[in-house]
């Protein structure tokens, strides 16, 4: 930035305009920070067909082979985090969305008819679950 | 509040209607800027109901951004549509907001780029408070008529971040016409 714009800046502002500047970002900032972060998942629930067909704890670390529609898939819990391994589905979206740790976080893949989702503190979920719209 | 005193009807009349024209052409010109998207408007026009406010308080303020909101939607052809509602909703806020820093102090008849409203906050000051409530009732409003789900909330930071770097730098461009503006002593006008 030019001279010439921070003397605009600084003749434009009244000493109450700068603070405004100041604390209004830190306000957004910590808005962001508070409503982006979410607390490390407990449990991952895998679904398939809206009906709860394994939980497994995110403590453990083991893969647990799941039917789909589409034949055997896998489901790899380590070190407090999951994936979905499935190589049978035509773009694997579920799989390449790689490995999900966070309450809430949910990784599908719609051809084999299977969920995972990660559910936080005594089960609970965040109340938005990070989507924009639920629709079925 | 008279700020009517400062400045004679037509004079203002006048100066009204220059600035509300200013920024229906303003709404337009952004309302075909490529590449924003849906979500984010730098809202240039705001800069002449600022403008407006400084100059000539806060009714006239009102005036002219209704004025853009009303002939930009019909113009738009978004008139009553959703995306009218939001446009009306945040130019609500905006001006609530507006009339709320005003108080009673602001019918002076000093230059207008270096006045002060309630708070000690200059034109930046102003803007970028009026932009906050502006994106705030357009998420709102955005929630009742639109989304209906709480999820559009998370989206919030995102907006007003927006509304903060836009909202300066309209202030700032608001302050360069306000002091453009006085140093002209336009017809009828007291100085």
């Amino acid at each position: 930035m030019s001279n010439k714009e921070n003397a605009l800046l600084w003749r434009a502002t009244t000493l109450s305009d700068r603070w405004l500047i100041l604390l209004s970002a830190l306000l957004i900032g910590s808005l962001a920070v508070y409503l982006f972060r979410r607390p490390a998942g407990e449990e991952v629930i895998v679904e398939r067909h809206n009906e709860i067909v394994l939980r497994l704890p995110l403590s453990r670390n083991q893969v647990v082979k799941v039917q789909g529609a589409l034949g055997e898939v896998a489901v790899q819990v380590q070190e407090g985090r999951v994936r979905l391994l499935e190589y049978a589905s035509p773009r694997m979206i579920g799989t390449r969305s790689g490995w999900i740790s966070r309450a809430g976080a949910m990784v599908a893949c719609v051809p084999c008819d299977i969920l995972l989702r990660v559910t936080g503190e005594n089960g609970a979920q965040t109340s938005t679950n990070g989507l924009d719209a639920i629709s079925r | 509040m008279s700020d009517n005193d400062a400045i004679p009807q037509p004079r203002r009349q006048l100066l009204i209607s220059y600035l509300a024209a200013a920024a229906v052409g303003t709404h337009l010109l952004e309302a075909a800027l490529p590449g924003l998207g849906p979500w984010f408007k730098p809202g240039l026009a705001n800069t002449f109901t600022l403008v407006a406010f400084f100059r000539l308080g806060w009714q006239a303020a009102a005036g002219v951004a209704l004025i853009r909101v009303l002939v930009g939607s019909i113009a738009l052809g978004t008139f009553l549509s959703p995306t009218f509602f939001l446009s009306v909703s945040g130019a609500m806020g905006a001006v609530l907001t507006l009339g709320l820093l005003s108080g009673r102090s602001s019918c002076t008849a000093e230059p207008s780029a270096q006045r002060r409203v309630l708070g000690g906050f200059g034109v930046v000051g102003v803007s970028l408070l009026a932009s906050m409530a502006h994106i705030s009732c357009q998420v709102l409003c955005a929630w009742f008529l639109i989304i209906g789900h709480a999820g559009i909330f998370l989206a919030l930071p995102w907006f007003l971040l927006g509304a903060w770097a836009t909202g300066i730098i309209n202030g700032l461009l608001a302050f360069l016409i306000l002091e453009r503006l006085a140093r002209f002593t336009l017809l009828g006008e007291k100085r």
